[in-house]
């Protein structure tokens, strides 16, 4: 006769067999390399790309000043890193949400790239000082629409909370697609 | 370059590599089979969980002291594997709507502790062959649920916590979490009776 096994303890048991079968642990320094951001691994071609963002915002500064749409708010500047090549675009601002230090981000890309690129690296540069602020995935969503969800920091948080979408935004955007991300 | 972690109970301070390597080391096993359970597959329950560590690393200026650190890192591979499932279906199973179509609870089922008496011998008595054949079965049940069911089956049974807490997590009642726990508990068992798992199951005679 069999005995009465729960599922509950055949989760536990199978939890128990994935841990004996774990492979060994990674090497604190492979991780904390790989944990580096881009723009410490490549300062030259962050440099370049935050040079080129100061550039569109001289340019196209008046375009700056009204929004694109009642329902969108102001343009944000972006320069795309895409196959070795730099595009200078905007994209406008759908959602924008802090929650319990969760952000969440939606945007139409003006560019129209082909094929649609499924991913950027979306990288977050303050508008004052050009500098990073955070960085993290955003994925296609549907046509030209991208969405980011990100855990930021209490101190970003608190500067952030409480922004409209029909704000201005307080950074532009480095988009790097996938081909562009390995090759610095 | 100094780094920084939090680990439950302990002050937030720069650790050097060696450190860091310790702690990596003390929290991987675990980690490690909850990504499994999450991924069903060896490769890439070995990249979640490195890619946890990353995430880890990248925020640790934001990590608060006398946290519960595994908690942490479950939360934070559930929501990356939920964030890649996602990104993979768009519309599918984790969808808003599949989310809304469980809310209701449903009745007539409140027996959360299945027992599968008829169909599953003792673990213990089990070959080392029929071990795997069992460790394949579970895994096979797990991949038949919705992503949302295999996290809360998961996060219930294996991380221990309550439907209040997973309810706060997807924002839902702790009544509707507990009627997916039954859900998904109801679906495995109908996995195991299926007649071709259960065979595959060795009988004990």
């Amino acid at each position: 006769m069999k005995d009465d096994i729960p599922i509950e303890l055949l989760l536990r048991w199978r939890f128990a067999r994935a841990e004996s079968e774990a492979p060994p642990a990674p090497r604190a320094a492979r991780l904390i390399a790989e944990a580096r951001p881009w723009w410490e691994t490549w300062p030259e071609r962050f440099q370049s790309l935050v040079e080129r963002l100061g550039r569109v915002q001289i340019a196209y500064g008046h375009a700056m000043t009204e929004p694109s749409n009642p329902r969108t708010g102001y343009p944000v500047t972006a320069v795309i890193d895409h196959d070795g090549q730099e595009l200078e675009t905007f994209v406008s601002v759908l959602y924008f949400a802090i929650r319990e230090r969760r952000f969440c981000f939606r945007f139409h890309l003006t560019a129209a790239l082909r094929p649609p690129v499924e991913s950027f690296e979306t990288t977050f540069i303050s508008k004052d000082g050009f500098s990073p602020l955070l960085s993290g995935q955003a994925t296609r969503s549907v046509d030209n629409e991208y969405r980011v969800d990100l855990q930021v920091s209490d101190e970003l948080a608190r500067k952030w909370d409480g922004l409209k979408v029909t704000d201005h935004m307080p950074f532009r955007l480095i988009l790097r697609s996938g081909s562009s991300i390995n090759d610095g | 370059m100094q780094w920084y972690y939090a680990d439950a109970g302990r002050q937030v301070g720069p650790v050097e590599e060696a450190a860091l390597d310790e702690l990596v080391e003390r929290h991987w096993k675990p980690l490690f089979a909850r990504c499994h359970m999450l991924t069903l597959n060896h490769e890439k329950a070995k990249d979640l969980a490195q890619d946890v560590w990353r995430r880890v690393l990248r925020a640790r200026q934001s990590l608060k002291p006398g946290g519960n650190f595994p908690a942490y890192l479950a939360t934070i591979a559930t929501n990356l594997w939920r964030d890649a499932h996602r990104a993979a279906t768009r519309a599918g199973p984790m969808a808003d709507s599949r989310i809304e179509s469980l809310d209701s609870v449903r009745s007539g089922d409140e027996d959360s502790a299945v027992t599968l008496s008829d169909v599953l011998p003792d673990l213990k008595a089990l070959r080392a062959e029929d071990q795997k054949l069992l460790a394949l079965d579970i895994d096979h049940a797990l991949e038949r649920l919705s992503p949302l069911l295999r996290d809360v089956v998961v996060s219930r049974f294996i991380a221990g916590e309550s439907c209040a807490e997973i309810g706060k997590r997807y924002r839902r009642t702790e009544q509707t979490v507990s009627g997916w726990v039954r859900q998904a508990l109801r679906e495995m068992k109908d996995y195991f009776v299926e007649p071709a798992h259960a065979s595959s199951v060795p009988n004990e005679s």
